[in-house]
């Protein structure tokens, strides 16, 4: 099976993370150019570099979207998202109106210019990395699971709105990676964890970036406005 | 630019019609079958040939209905109402578009093109 790509431009929100990196390399060895978001200076260092890549500032403070980021892409793939552990009723000292602001409020923002300006090109594909955790969740995760839903509806909505004019919409629920976060709280449980999976296993991060590329990809241009969940079987069982 | 062709080109892109059968007092909704996600792409198509900043609520009178039930009930205010909401309509159209309410959407196509020359 071949794996072809109509468009040539994408941008991945949140492009510093391992996952992202991986995502941002495969895009590129399809001829792409790609515009990776970042959002601290720091986060910059030892990333890739290539003449098809670029990397943009995103305030997450503001919902002010800078002129530089609203362009045209063909494909959007949002990978960002900042944890928020927390217990619904405790008195933590962080911020719940700053966590939403960055995680929905400016991503609300950015998606709506984006989405109309593609418009005009009648195609464009959007891709949410979401997670489990919008299915299920651990206590202190309800915070972040809204969050994850909030962007999942927004998500579909676009692919809703603008199916007709070429512009689809795809949410990709992972399980547990074995990247970052996720591999620190997977050695910690890991008998747990693979109970809980049908397939025993968890995922890889290329895994991750392989299913991105086959949903970006014009094979998948019917796959819209849904859910799709890779997790080993973990939310299927009770 | 004859701003009566340009604007017949872009519903004719938009909405898969021909544009040497549009007529000014055709309804966008009514007749012509669009949508909301229709009037969207309309709406980029004129702000980028015409080089006006239009507003959604403004050019396609999409807040028409709340603005009429928020104005007292008599013929004159409500009148009134739509001609300030929408300097573009004329006080003639505005009675027209009073008389029509009940039969659906009342936007037309000259209430585009009026639009677009109030913006240049």
């Amino acid at each position: 099976m071949q794996i072809t790509f109509k468009g040539k431009t994408a941008l991945i929100v949140g492009g510093t993370s391992f996952l992202s990196q991986l995502l941002c390399k495969k895009l590129i060895e399809e001829g792409i150019n790609v515009t990776a978001t970042y959002r601290n200076e720091k986060s910059l260092v030892g990333l890739l570099s290539d003449d098809l890549l670029e990397y943009q500032f995103l305030d997450l403070e503001t919902t002010v979207i800078s002129e530089s980021l609203v362009k045209c892409y063909d494909y959007v793939i949002d990978i960002s998202h900042t944890n928020f552990e927390a217990l619904i009723a405790s008195e933590n000292g962080k911020s719940l109106a700053n966590y939403f602001t960055h995680n929905i409020s400016v991503k609300a923002e950015l998606l709506s210019k984006l989405s109309r300006l593609m418009i005009k090109n009648r195609f464009g594909k959007f891709i949410y990395l979401s997670s489990t955790s919008a299915e299920l969740i651990n206590p202190g995760q309800a915070f972040y699971s809204a969050s994850k839903n909030a962007c999942e509806s927004i998500f579909k909505g676009i692919g809703v709105e603008l199916g007709k004019k070429g512009i689809t919409s795809l949410i990709l629920r992972a399980g547990y990676i074995n990247h970052g976060r996720g591999k620190d709280y997977i050695e910690n449980n890991s008998d747990l964890i693979k109970k809980r999976v049908p397939t025993r296993t968890v995922l890889e991060p290329e895994e991750v970036v392989d299913s991105l590329m086959f949903y970006l990809s014009d094979s998948a241009k019917s796959y819209n406005a849904t859910v799709v969940t890779l997790d080993g079987g973990m939310t299927a069982c009770k | 630019m004859n701003i009566t062709l340009k604007l017949y080109e872009l519903i004719e892109e938009v909405l898969d019609v021909d544009a040497s059968e549009l007529k000014q007092e055709d309804y966008l909704v009514r007749d012509l079958g669009a949508e909301s996600i229709d009037l969207l792409e309309l709406s980029i198509s004129l702000n980028s040939e015409f080089n006006i900043n239009a507003v959604d609520n403004d050019v396609f009178l999409q807040d028409l209905r709340p603005v009429l039930t928020a104005s007292d009930p008599d013929e004159s205010s409500r009148l009134k109402s739509i001609t300030t909401r929408y300097p573009h309509i004329s006080s003639d159209r505005a009675n027209e578009i009073l008389s029509d309410l009940n039969a659906g959407p009342v936007l037309k196509i000259k209430d585009i093109e009026s639009y677009i020359k109030y913006l240049r």
